[in-house]
């Protein structure tokens, strides 16, 4: 047998592994996107931490307006939250007219505007949002001194995490 | 003639084996996702991701390494990440908490001890 041809038959053997390669990482590739599954806990994180952010601008029931000053847009870093990036909280404080009197958010509403398109479009109420939580409750609010009654409107959105 | 069928021979079995060790490759890589490690790691880094979200200064709570979710060999935590290691499977990415509290994990012979201060 000459050398030209045990090389031939040497490089038909890479090309058939090269080709076994491409197949199985295509086939294995594949089958495992299907098998990996993604564990949703978006609407409890949505809850809890809808909690915490009402925990600490209503402390026993009382907004104090004077501890916010400066920290209207940052209302994530006031309460001290970490791993804020996937976060969107907005809370909106009204008297009993419906009036608006104090709004404190941070983070990227993100996804928000495609429930707000969805409503529009839609006759259906109440859409579900995966990681969307919102809540109003009664509280007193102090402002320079005076205490009044008001609605605090709590909105939490939690995004995916990748 | 006899040498160039011995060749032949010599090819297919080197090809077989080749190709049985790319797919036992390709197989080991994928057990990972078929015996669900992956699936159960997460279920435990988020369950107790939100364990820590929603507990107060002064609670603690405990991690048996004999889990339901497979063997729990180290709990770690980092830039407000914590990652769990199950059944061999260490945790590349972890998962994030967002409690505002102190957190820290200890190892206490059949379990994990996790402190919230």
């Amino acid at each position: 047998m000459n050398k030209k041809a045990v090389m031939g038959d040497w490089a038909s053997l890479i090309f058939h592994l090269v080709w076994v390669v491409i197949v199985g990482v295509a086939v294995f590739g594949i089958s495992s996107i299907f098998y990996s599954h993604y564990v949703d806990v978006r609407d409890a994180e949505a809850l809890i931490l809808s909690k915490q952010i009402a925990n600490c601008i209503s402390k026993e029931g009382v907004v104090d307006l004077e501890k916010f000053s400066g920290s209207e847009r940052e209302i994530l870093s006031f309460c001290e939250i970490g791993n804020i990036d996937r976060f969107y909280v907005s809370v909106e404080l009204y008297d009993s007219n419906r009036q608006s009197i104090k709004n404190f958010s941070q983070g990227d509403s993100g996804t928000l505007w495609i429930r707000d398109f969805y409503e529009k479009i839609s006759d259906e109420e109440d859409q579900y949002m995966p990681g969307y939580f919102e809540i109003e409750y009664p509280s007193f609010v102090n402002l320079n001194g005076n205490l009044f009654e008001a609605n605090v409107r709590l909105e939490v959105l939690v995004n995916d995490e990748f | 003639m006899k040498s160039k069928k011995g060749d032949i021979l010599n090819k297919v079995v080197v090809e077989i084996i080749l190709v049985g060790i790319l797919f036992a490759l390709f197989l080991y890589i994928n057990a990972d996702k078929v015996n669900a490690r992956g699936v159960r790691q997460q279920v435990l880094e988020k369950q107790t991701a939100l364990l820590i979200d929603s507990a107060v200064p002064g609670m603690s709570f405990e991690i048996k390494k004999d889990n339901l979710n497979g063997r729990v060999s180290d709990i770690k935590i980092r830039e407000g990440r914590i990652f769990v290691t199950v059944q061999g499977l260490a945790s590349l990415k972890g998962y994030p908490y967002f409690s505002p509290y102190s957190v820290s994990v200890k190892d206490e012979g059949t379990k994990f001890v996790v402190y919230i201060k």
